[in-house]
């Protein structure tokens, strides 16, 4: 167990850019999710982080060590890939116990160390299997206990879910957290499924263009996002963008929007953005589906709420809500309501918006305000 | 209603399109393997004959010294050539599996000799080896005046001339079968051994080349059965010669049958070599045709 330390990291292949200067600092026992969409360069990264790429300039600290230069053996770093990455030709045993056998551990601690890892991950019974006998879920536990068993400083995920059906995909989402908060272990994990980022990370680096966009615990990145990228990327359904106008209200400021021919000003709450400067312009005012919501009485009076009838174009029932697709200011806004309280296609409907967790970006630049 | 139609063009037209291929295989093919072996039972010489004569000619031809001389070549070409072949492919294909440059054109060169017949490749080795024209004379021209390379015209040695040629003719082929074995292997394999710590050497010894057995297969049932029906090679490049020296069975069943009128011990040769073969291809037949139970 270490911390890690990311420093400044460029890479490129040529003319090609993959990391513009990526800095990143984990602290012990920290579960960190890189995510974002393909070829954001995470992949990339954690390549650099396991040395199986060299960072073209910039550094990668283990612990108190620079390991910038250091080739993959010496790291001291387990990964777990994409494609499991088991050796075919051996058994599940030989598999966790190669890396201990290459490091020259006897060998009645190799089977002390197998047998604990085996434990651990419930696998004893799948020891003298070879890989091709395994089902997925199966060599997903046997990658994880290779990497297990040699007790490193730090562990890589490579989108270690994605070839798991949905089912099991969840599952194994359950124990890799129980497993965590267990161990203890400092874990380094890519993915681009940002539900799988949300639900295990102590902390999301969110990526894009080779670009750290947001670096942060799961809520901040949700309520607090840096720019519309993260704020479209995470979460699901995706936050809603309209562009609307700023108007001057008595001391506050308010968005303008339009539904069903009629106009209605939403506050905006001062502590989520100041838009003095925008008066008369146009700004993106992002609100997720959550936050609209059908009336509920208890909610009618409050401050950032704002009563508006829209008309539904669609209607996607998921079980736990349903969620609908209304027109504001002739662009597409979904919203989240109780099953029963939702009306029908081509109905209005009244629909609560809570600007209180709402956010503003620049519509150029396309930065938090 | 449909199952009284009369079947039409499209369903007899495939089997009329296979029929001739199949009654060529079953009469010039299979009828002439049982029709030899019916004529190693009997004592036919220079025409067929059909008294049966049990095992005479069997026992005949394990009595003749040249036959014992053939078999002995063919376990001392054999073995070397597969080796060699399977050794230098292998190698080779671990060179060109290190994402090189010009790796196409470089795997053609390495390939090319395969596309060959196995009289030009023992006509050129021949010229190739010649003391009096070849790598010898040529050697001894550049300065070196003692050196000798005479091994075709030696009888202990020219065995091992087949074995030279042998090789660079289907080691680029052996290099292609293993290249594309090493191709099948996830790179994120060799990766997860070199973060467990394996250097290249290991990475190879302990998990590539274990997992390509079934490469190693087929790449020797391939060299094996080129082996055994050697023929052309030995003829252009020795002639069976010096003497008898590079006999091998294949040499020895043709002469026998088509130059000597022996036509029963011929046949039993024959019999022998076909036998040689299913021996190696059968238990790889049988492995590999089994429904896999425990992989």
């Amino acid at each position: 167990m270490a911390e890690l330390k990311i420093d400044n990291v460029y890479k490129s292949f040529g003319e090609e850019h993959i990391l513009k200067g990526i800095s990143l600092d984990v602290t012990d026992g920290e579960f960190i999710i890189l995510v974002g969409p393909s070829g954001c360069g995470k992949s990339t990264l954690l390549n650099c982080i396991a040395g199986l790429e060299d960072v073209t300039t910039g550094d990668i600290l283990l612990g108190d060590t620079n390991v910038t230069y250091e080739a993959p053996k010496d790291r001291d770093i387990a990964m777990v890939f994409q494609s499991y990455a088991l050796y075919p030709n051996m058994n599940v045993r030989k598999n966790i116990a190669f890396g201990l056998e290459i490091r020259k551990m006897p060998k009645a601690e190799i089977a002390e160390e197998v047998a604990r890892v085996a434990k651990l991950l419930q696998i004893e019974p799948l020891l003298d299997r070879k890989p091709s006998q395994l089902s997925g879920g199966q060599r997903q536990r046997v990658a994880m206990g290779r990497a297990l068993a040699r007790r490193p400083k730090i562990y890589l995920f490579d989108e270690p879910l994605s070839n798991l059906d949905a089912k099991l995909r969840v599952e194994m989402r359950t124990e890799m957290k129980k497993l965590h908060q267990r161990l203890g272990t400092t874990i380094v994990y890519v993915t681009h499924d940002q539900i799988e980022a949300m639900t295990l990370a102590d902390r999301i680096a969110v990526m894009k263009g080779g670009i750290v966009q947001q670096f942060g615990t799961p809520q901040e990145v949700y309520d607090d996002p840096a720019n519309m990228f993260v704020a479209g990327f995470m979460g699901s359904p995706s936050m809603n963008f309209l562009r609307c106008e700023v108007t001057k209200q008595e001391k506050d400021y308010a968005v303008q929007i339009e539904s069903q021919g009629t106009i209605f000003q939403l506050p905006v709450d001062p502590k989520q953005a100041d838009l003095s400067s925008y008066v008369g312009k146009t700004v993106v005012l992002g609100i997720r589906p959550e936050q609209i919501t059908h009336v509920m009485p208890h909610l009618v009076a409050e401050q950032y709420i704002t009563q508006v009838p829209v008309k539904i174009e669609v209607t996607e029932p998921t079980g736990a809500d349903t969620l609908i697709l209304a027109r504001i200011n002739d662009q597409e806004c979904e919203c989240r309501v109780h099953p029963q309280e939702a009306g029908k296609v081509g109905e209005s409907m009244d629909l609560l918006f809570n600007m209180s967790k709402a956010v503003f970006f620049d519509e150029q630049t396309e930065a938090r305000l | 209603m449909s199952v009284s139609r009369k079947k039409g063009i499209d369903y007899w037209l495939p089997k009329l399109v296979v029929s001739p291929t199949l009654v060529i295989a079953l009469v010039f093919f299979y009828g002439f393997v049982l029709w030899t072996t019916f004529i190693s039972f009997t004592n036919s010489s220079f025409l067929p004959s059909y008294d049966l004569v049990g095992f005479d000619q069997y026992v005949r031809l394990f009595m003749n010294p040249r036959w014992l001389n053939a078999m002995g070549n063919l376990v001392v070409f054999g073995v070397l050539f597969i080796g060699i072949c399977m050794v230098v492919g292998l190698v080779m294909a671990i060179l060109l599996d290190q994402n090189i440059r010009a790796e196409g054109a470089i795997r053609t060169i390495y390939l090319y000799p395969m596309a060959l017949s196995f009289i030009v490749t023992g006509t050129v080795w021949k010229w190739l080896l010649n003391p009096t024209v070849g790598i010898e004379r040529f050697v001894i021209s550049m300065g070196w005046e003692s050196f000798v390379f005479d091994w075709i015209i030696d009888p202990d040695m020219a065995i091992y001339t087949v074995v030279i040629a042998g090789v660079w003719q289907a080691s680029g082929f052996v290099m292609a079968i293993f290249l594309a074995g090493l191709r099948g292997i996830d790179t994120s394999i060799i990766k997860a051994a070199q973060l467990d710590g394996a250097n290249l050497f290991a990475v190879y010894t302990r998990i590539i080349i274990p997992s390509m057995r079934p490469v190693f297969f087929s790449a020797f049932i391939m060299l094996a059965h080129i082996a055994i029906k050697s023929f052309d090679l030995v003829i252009a490049l020795t002639g069976g010669g010096p003497g008898n020296a590079t006999d091998v069975p294949a040499i020895f069943m043709y002469q026998f049958s088509f130059q000597r009128g022996q036509l029963g011990i011929g046949a039993a040769s024959a019999v022998i070599m076909l036998m040689t073969v299913l021996a190696i291809l059968v238990p790889y037949l049988y492995s590999e045709l089994r429904t896999p139970k425990n992989g």
